[in-house]
């Protein structure tokens, strides 16, 4: 199955309501954002999206002025912290409670669309 | 059941016609007290008009519109100074699907804040643009403004002049779609269906309200207005405001103006009479590439009616036009123009557009 | 899978269906009715089977100066007897319809039709015949200058049929009109103004007997045969560019060989014109019609807005379609994407689109019949066309008989690899050459 934001989001909402799941995957999670790096860089999650197509194009248009704002300082920053090779003093870090999915619902929303639209042109007529 | 009665109850207060017909095709007319004129804002009233098909609570806009095609219908929403008017035309024996998406857009559209970028305020921006490639489109808002100033006076279109905030759209919509305010019109439509579709669908959970429809006269002012121009003709026009008394009057007149039987129509680009729940405008419109020829015509124009000139001729013709109107129209009028006479006229607000410099001020017709 | 609410569950049709009505007279003239007792107004009308298609390149555009002379000469009399004159000149028919307040009426409005084609006969001053003619070659002066879309059309039909009747413009030739002299128009008149060659309509709240009886009393036409058309219209692939780059957008049309009137493919023809439908940019609904053709146009909005037509005249049509384009460097986007949906009416149009289409035809039918001038015009031309015209209930019958299968059988014969007639104007540097078009009517493999 090709992998979209809307199954991302039913897997997580999936092993989040199961307490077995969770104690096993969550830890994960938590070691994969902090291998990760980005919070160091002052991003978030959201950020380091692929950005490259038509669908994550239509959700960033979307985002409302002042979070579009924040989310280009939040690249410049780190575009030239990776320049400089430095990372943030430890205090800027983005903290777990900051990295909020703040372009997500945005994704979700353009991609019912583009998914309600594929199943409206494909319709087959029964009488 | 006892349920079922209450809401059979709320929806007698409906104001509902039906006129059923032979006809394969039927539309559904729902007219609501939402013009311009009730906007505290300007172009809140367009907007709303523009939002109405968007995405509502049970179906997205492109559900609604590839449905509708499959069953063979279409949709559209229209704005003026009185009234937003939401209409249907539909295959006779879709009725239903038609009463329940009409409800679904009056009471539960979801204003999601990317469509008025996306989609509204591209097709008012093309809305305005279309108008002000008229001159005669111009020179009537200016009279509307000259007579009227607030009220009736308000532009309709959204022009940017005031900033609308899709909150203003909303708080608008709470507002105007509401039980009391608005009337519902079928035409090849059976009536008793009707009612009782309106009672199954959305409309039938719209709240009470108030009818915001103005019964006392509005204040009226003697006015002129220019504006330079040199896109299009150029037009002079004369605005005159209307009792709701006199209605019979202007609309004979109107007719009288634009039928061979006045030696004036050939000088005469238009001829508009508005009707509205407390007033009415009558407007004339001399149109021309050269504003000097449009200059005389306009001072001839208005000399003969200043004479006054026995109208009663155009009785028949004006009576064969409202019901020619009345036959294709939702919310058909009902005038009685026996006791019509003459006319003269008196005071009146005065617009020219165009090449100004060439057209006549008020006090020198 | 579409939800739709059951059709059987809500039907409702009134008994007072009138279907249209036929009576031909003692002397060769026919009388159809399509009456509404609710309606309450009634149009009443001549319809004669001769518009631009019986004229010539010498007298090209007599008929719409007849048409205006009716028009201002009639003027006065029917605002007097409260009576409303329209004139409708096509390629293959004109009509004179005037519109009564119901109940009484009928009399008086069929004098003022008897005078007024007494007038075009010649009994109208010349005077009156110069000013119409002169009001004619206005209406033609300001349709080259102002209506870009209709030029288009216009000048479609002439490439499509050159050197044939349906080439001529409806309004006539400035350098025609320009020669025209009373008696000319007058021979016109008493040539085509004949009982053998017209209809008389009736639509609106009057009954059928009652017109019958009015009109043989009191309305009479020259009698003799029709005038025979010594030359049939035929289909020329080719084209016409009225290239200007002055304008602000260009304006093009593109055509193959459509159905003619008499055609059984005629519905079929229309069908397919209306899988692609029309489509106008400005229109947020508009832009999300289930038109495949559609999601090409508006990711690099190669248009502003189209219509597919399908035009049906007596021996002939065209079936098309026209485009007004701002974008004028993708002119050879638009013309490929939409071409090659063509090509899909043969190859691969789904069930889908023939039902949005059938259904779109149904209400674009049902919703012309509204007015009675429309509704008794199309049945002047219907009853000269095809002997009676068919009643909406029958008509739709046909439509909902079309299948998949019946559109693209049509397609693979009358579009898939056919010639086209091209014809634009405005900016059209890039609409491309003849061949280059025409190699997209079909596709080496899909």
């Amino acid at each position: 199955m090709p992998q979209t934001f809307t199954s991302i989001a039913k897997m997580g909402d999936f092993i989040l309501k199961s307490p077995a799941l969770s104690k096993v995957v969550v830890p994960v999670a938590h070691q994969f954002v902090k291998f990760a790096g980005y919070r160091e860089m002052g991003l978030r999650f959201d950020d380091i999206v692929s950005e490259e197509n038509d669908l994550v194009q239509k959700a960033l248009a979307r985002l409302p002025s002042d979070e579009s704002y924040a989310r280009n300082f939040r690249m410049l920053r780190a575009h030239q912290l990776s320049l400089t090779h430095h990372l943030l003093p430890k205090a800027q870090w983005v903290k777990s409670e900051e990295d909020k999915p703040y372009l997500f619902p945005y994704l979700l929303e353009a991609e019912a669309e583009a998914k309600e639209k594929e199943d409206l042109d494909n319709l087959e007529l029964v009488k | 059941m006892i349920g079922s009665r209450m809401r059979m109850l709320a929806a007698r207060q409906y104001h509902i016609s039906a006129k059923d017909s032979a006809g394969k095709v039927s539309t559904l007319a729902v007219r609501v007290h939402a013009g311009s004129r009730y906007a505290e804002k300007d172009g809140v009233a367009h907007l709303l008009s523009r939002f109405n098909f968007h995405n509502t609570g049970n179906k997205s806009a492109l559900r609604l519109v590839r449905e509708s095609e499959l069953l063979g219908g279409r949709f559209e929403s229209s704005v003026d100074r009185e009234y937003i008017t939401l209409k249907a035309t539909f295959l006779k024996e879709d009725l239903p699907y038609y009463v329940s998406a009409l409800g679904d857009v009056v009471y539960k559209t979801s204003f999601r804040p990317h469509e008025l970028p996306e989609s509204v305020l591209p097709a008012a921006k093309y809305d305005l643009l279309q108008a002000e490639s008229c001159p005669i489109k111009k020179s009537e808002n200016l009279l509307y403004n000259v007579v009227f100033r607030n009220d009736l006076g308000k532009t309709v279109l959204y022009d940017g002049v005031q900033k609308v905030t899709l909150d203003d759209i909303k708080t608008y919509a709470d507002k105007v779609y509401t039980r009391d305010n608005i009337e519902i019109s079928g035409q090849g439509v059976n009536e008793a269906d009707l009612k009782r579709f309106v009672n199954d669908s959305l409309f039938a959970s719209l709240p009470q309200g108030t009818s915001l429809a103005k019964e006392t006269a509005p204040k009226t002012y003697v006015g002129e207005a220019r504006q330079r121009s040199s896109e299009g003709e150029s037009v002079a026009a004369i605005a005159v405001p209307v009792a709701k008394s006199d209605f019979a009057s202007y609309q004979v007149l109107t007719s009288y103006l634009t039928s061979a039987l006045s030696d004036l129509s050939s000088l005469i680009s238009q001829v508009k009479f508005d009707k509205f729940s407390n007033a009415g405008l009558f407007s004339l419109y001399v149109k021309g590439a050269d504003a000097k020829v449009v200059s005389e015509n306009i001072q001839k124009v208005v000399a003969a009616l200043k004479k006054g000139q026995d109208i009663s001729v155009a009785k028949d013709v004006a009576a064969l036009q409202l019901a020619l109107k009345n036959e294709t129209e939702a919310f058909p009028e009902q005038l009685s123009l026996d006791k019509v006479k003459d006319f003269k006229l008196g005071k009146f607000g005065y617009a020219a557009v165009g090449d100004v410099s060439n057209l006549p001020f008020a006090d020198q017709l | 899978m579409l939800r739709i609410a059951p059709r059987s569950a809500f039907k409702r049709t009134l008994a007072s269906h009138a279907k249209p009505q036929v009576t031909e007279l003692s002397n060769g003239l026919r009388v159809a009715t399509h009456s509404n007792d609710q309606a309450s107004s009634a149009t009443v009308g001549v319809v004669f089977g001769s518009g631009s298609t019986a004229e010539n390149p010498y007298n090209n555009g007599v008929s719409s100066i007849v048409a205006n002379l009716v028009k201002s000469e009639g003027a006065l009399p029917a605002a007097k007897a409260g009576v409303q004159l329209s004139t409708l000149v096509g390629r293959d028919s004109q009509s004179f319809l005037a519109s009564y307040a119901s109940g009484s009426g009928l009399n008086k409005t069929l004098d003022v039709l008897q005078s007024q084609i007494a007038n075009a006969l010649g009994t109208a001053s010349d005077s009156a015949f110069t000013q119409a003619a002169q009001q004619t070659l206005k209406e033609s002066e300001l349709f080259e200058l102002n209506n870009h879309a209709g030029r288009v059309s216009e000048h479609l039909h002439a490439t499509a049929f050159q050197n044939t009747p349906l080439a001529l413009p409806m309004r006539g030739t400035a350098e025609a009109i320009q020669g025209l002299e009373k008696g000319d128009i007058q021979s016109f008149a008493l040539n085509h103004f004949r009982n053998s060659n017209a209809v008389i309509v009736g639509s609106g709240n009057l009954a059928h007997d009652e017109l019958v009886k009015a009109v043989e009393s009191q309305l009479s036409l020259e009698s003799g045969e029709k005038p025979v058309q010594k030359k049939t219209s035929t289909f020329l692939g080719s084209e016409v560019r009225l290239r200007d780059d002055t304008l602000p957008k260009a304006w093009i049309s593109i055509a193959v060989e459509g159905e003619s009137v008499t055609s059984p493919d005629y519905y079929v023809a229309q069908v397919a014109a209306e899988v692609f439908g029309s489509f106008n940019a400005a229109e947020p609904a508009s832009r999300l019609q289930g038109i495949k053709l559609l999601d090409q146009i508006q990711d690099y909005h190669l248009c502003d807005s189209y219509n597919h037509f399908s035009l049906s005249y007596k021996d002939s049509g065209l079936w098309g379609f026209a485009a007004e384009i701002s974008n004028t460097h993708q002119i050879d986007d638009l013309t490929h994407f939409t071409l090659k949906q063509w090509n899909r009416l043969t190859i691969s149009v789904t069930g889908q689109e023939v039902a949005r289409a059938k259904s779109l035809l149904k209400l674009k039918l049902g919703g012309a019949a509204m007015d009675n001038v429309s509704i008794a015009n199309t049945l002047g031309t219907k009853t000269l066309a095809l002997g009676a015209a068919p009643d909406l209930t029958q008509v739709f019958e046909k439509i909902d008989a079309i299948t998949v299968k019946d559109v693209k059988s049509w397609a693979s014969s009358r579009l898939w690899d056919q010639d086209i007639a091209i014809s634009g104007t405005g900016q059209i540097e890039s609409l491309l050459d003849y061949m280059r078009l025409r190699n997209d009517m079909s596709m080496m493999r899909w």
